[in-house]
């Protein structure tokens, strides 16, 4: 049974190896380069004292790879699930061989478990190794990017996890649907809904969230900013509320609710919405915008953003709790295709 | 010895629509078994039930004294070939051997061999490149070089042409004396059964209208010619299956195991295939209630 399910993946197996062997050649190649590029620029740049310049050079090195690991790191997944998963058991079902194949001296369960055996430790092996090479491309940049859960989905070892379910996915939806082009379209359906559910729903959920108050700056009229130096590093900011001196929500991501309206009046300015300040002089058009006054009024009137994010600490639990969530699914997925199989289609 | 395939009051039921009800049969070992009825009889579901495919919605079925499927040695004793022969379109002849050695223990490899060589297969050839015939052929072989006990094959004759269909049925009969196998084999057409098959089930609607051995059969069915008369009045150990009248003669099929002693009849042999006609005929009018006597030829 492992000979035939082995002969019957042959040609899928070495194209995914194919295509794993190429990856890894180009991979090694540019990234060398790029750790070269890191340790000559954005490692010494604090010696230079122009690091701004250094990094986004940096950051936009090999962007066209970038942007193609990325895609791929978030499509392998679906697509595993769609090509490998759907019609391994539809295919069957669809063109009659079931009958042959399950009138051999093998039970049905035995050779159900080594399809779903074989094809699936191949689905995590493939995503695991292409995973850990894109991981390690990537070192430098995520390092110098500093923004660790924007590349969440795409690191490490939540893609296993991704495959795992989208694998799984797809057999039961081949089993219990027997044709294998809806199977196939649910299974994107259905692993592109879980995925976003999970991203959405679940994932800022894993841990409660931090709060953490910071002062604002004023970048630009009329829009505010948490000042950069308060910020926590590397965290994923949940949500960005701006509060007033009584602790009440009066608007976020940096603007005020209803946009954020100065009045100049005989008193000073006044922040609609918000309250003046007595004393500060409106400014003149023409003498250099409206910053230095603006920021002295935020701060009399003590706005305030508060931050609500999970800190980069938490980066390696979340993978871990993320690659949990979709095993089990998949497990469950797997359990309920046995028993489709065995209970089911009789 | 008991029997290769024995079932009681068995039932399978699709949603709501019976596939197959209240199906209480027996074959014998040792023989060759045509399995013939109408398309919808239920033949390919009871076949499926036997070969663990389906399992029963209720009643009881055993297989070589076992329940069908229940393990991987009760599989290797039933060889199975299905309707139109599902075969793996994208691989080649000698992968479909590899993959008959590989599932079966039992597996024959020199009787595999011999017979692809016999038809005259090429191994490298894919199995979309093959003929109906071909294809037929692959899949008894492969059924037969698992070494069963018991060969199912469903409708396996139905897409052959004539020629294929006898070489087919040739191949069957070699094997079939060479390793001493039961088979059971379903098909609506009688001519092919009649050339290879010694037993007969005649199922109609589920249920088995006759049953048995072809030669016992066609001794104890007769037809009988003579001028028209109340059925009434025949002898109580006279079964009519078939009855059509015209104006002054009747013309019966009756089945007795009596002599017919009655002067004024013609007694004439019957074929088998008006004689699994005749029985057809009986279920379907049974079935639209319409008595088989009342039916008269204009």
């Amino acid at each position: 049974m492992i000979r035939l399910t082995a002969r019957e993946f042959r040609t899928q197996a070495i194209v995914a190896l194919g295509a794993l062997v190429i990856a890894a050649i180009v991979l090694a190649i540019t990234g060398a380069s790029l750790t070269h590029l890191y340790n000559a620029t954005v490692a010494n740049c604090k010696m230079n004292g122009d690091c701004s310049t250094a990094t986004s050079l940096f950051l936009s090195t090999d962007s066209g790879v970038q942007g193609t690991l990325d895609f791929l790191m978030i499509v392998i997944p679906g697509l595993i699930g769609i090509f490998w998963g759907a019609p391994l058991l539809a295919r069957e079902l669809e063109t009659g061989t079931y009958r042959l194949a399950w009138t051999q001296s093998v039970t049905r369960a035995r050779w159900l478990a080594v399809k779903i055996g074989i094809v699936g430790v191949s689905s995590l092996l493939a995503t695991g190794l292409l995973s850990l090479m894109v991981t390690w491309w990537f070192g430098p940049l995520d390092r110098v990017n500093m923004s660790i859960f924007g590349s969440f989905d795409q690191r490490d070892i939540v893609p296993i996890g991704y495959a795992a379910f989208a694998f799984a996915l797809g057999v039961t939806c081949g089993a219990v649907l027997r044709r294998t082009l809806p199977a196939m379209a649910t299974t994107l359906v259905g692993f592109v809904a879980v995925r976003l559910v999970i991203f959405a729903g679940v994932r800022p959920n894993l841990m409660a969230p931090l709060h953490r108050t910071v002062i604002n700056t004023v970048i630009a009229h009329p829009t505010f900013t948490p000042d950069q130096g308060t910020l926590p590093a590397n965290a994923w900011v949940l949500s960005d509320q701006t509060i007033n001196a009584a602790g009440n929500v009066i608007g976020q991501n940096g603007s005020i609710n209803g946009g954020t309206i100065l009045s100049p009046g005989a008193t000073g300015l006044t922040i609609q919405g918000v309250g003046t300040c007595p004393g500060i002089a409106p400014p003149t058009p023409g003498t250099g915008g409206v910053g230095p006054a603006l920021q002295k009024c935020v701060d009399n009137l003590h706005i305030r953003d508060v931050l609500t994010y999970q800190p980069s600490g938490r980066y390696w639990p979340f993978q871990v709790y993320e690659l949990a969530i979709f095993l089990t699914l998949a497990l469950i997925l797997v359990g309920l295709c046995f028993w489709w199989v065995r209970r089911r289609i009789i | 010895m008991s029997a290769v395939l024995e079932t009681s009051a068995l039932a399978k039921r699709y949603g709501r629509r019976w596939a197959l009800s209240d199906c209480t049969l027996k074959i014998p070992p040792g023989h060759v078994v045509g399995l013939v009825g109408p398309n919808g009889a239920g033949k390919t579901t009871l076949l499926h039930l036997a070969v663990g495919l389906l399992a029963p919605t209720s009643g009881a079925i055993t297989v070589l004294g076992d329940r069908p499927a229940k393990g991987a040695t009760q599989l290797g004793r039933v060889g199975f070939v299905a309707q139109e022969t599902p075969l793996y379109a994208g691989l080649s002849v000698a992968d479909h051997l590899h993959f008959g050695a590989w599932l079966n223990p039992g597996w024959d490899e020199r009787l595999a061999q011999r017979r692809i060589e016999q038809i005259a297969l090429d191994p490298r050839q894919r199995v979309r490149e093959l003929s109906g015939g071909q294809r037929a052929q692959l899949a008894l072989t492969l059924a037969v070089a698992k070494r069963p006990e018991l060969l199912i094959l469903d409708e396996p004759l139905a897409s052959l042409d004539p020629l294929a269909r006898r070489e087919f049925l040739q191949n069957l009969m070699e094997s079939v004396a060479e390793h001493q196998l039961s088979v059971v084999l379903s098909s609506h057409l009688v001519s092919d059964l009649e050339r290879v098959c010694e037993y007969l089930i005649v199922l109609v609607s589920s249920h088995v209208q006759v049953a048995g051995e072809i030669e016992g059969l066609l001794a104890s069915h007769h037809r009988l010619t003579g001028p028209r008369r109340d059925l009434g009045t025949l002898p109580a150990s006279q079964e009519i299956i078939e009855a059509t009248h015209t104006d002054r003669q009747s013309t019966l099929i009756v089945r007795t195991d009596q002599p017919i002693l009655d002067p004024s009849w013609t007694v004439e042999q019957i074929g088998l295939e008006d004689l699994v006609l005749a029985y057809m005929g009986r279920a379907a009018s049974i079935r639209g209630s319409r008595p088989a006597f009342l039916r008269v030829q204009p």
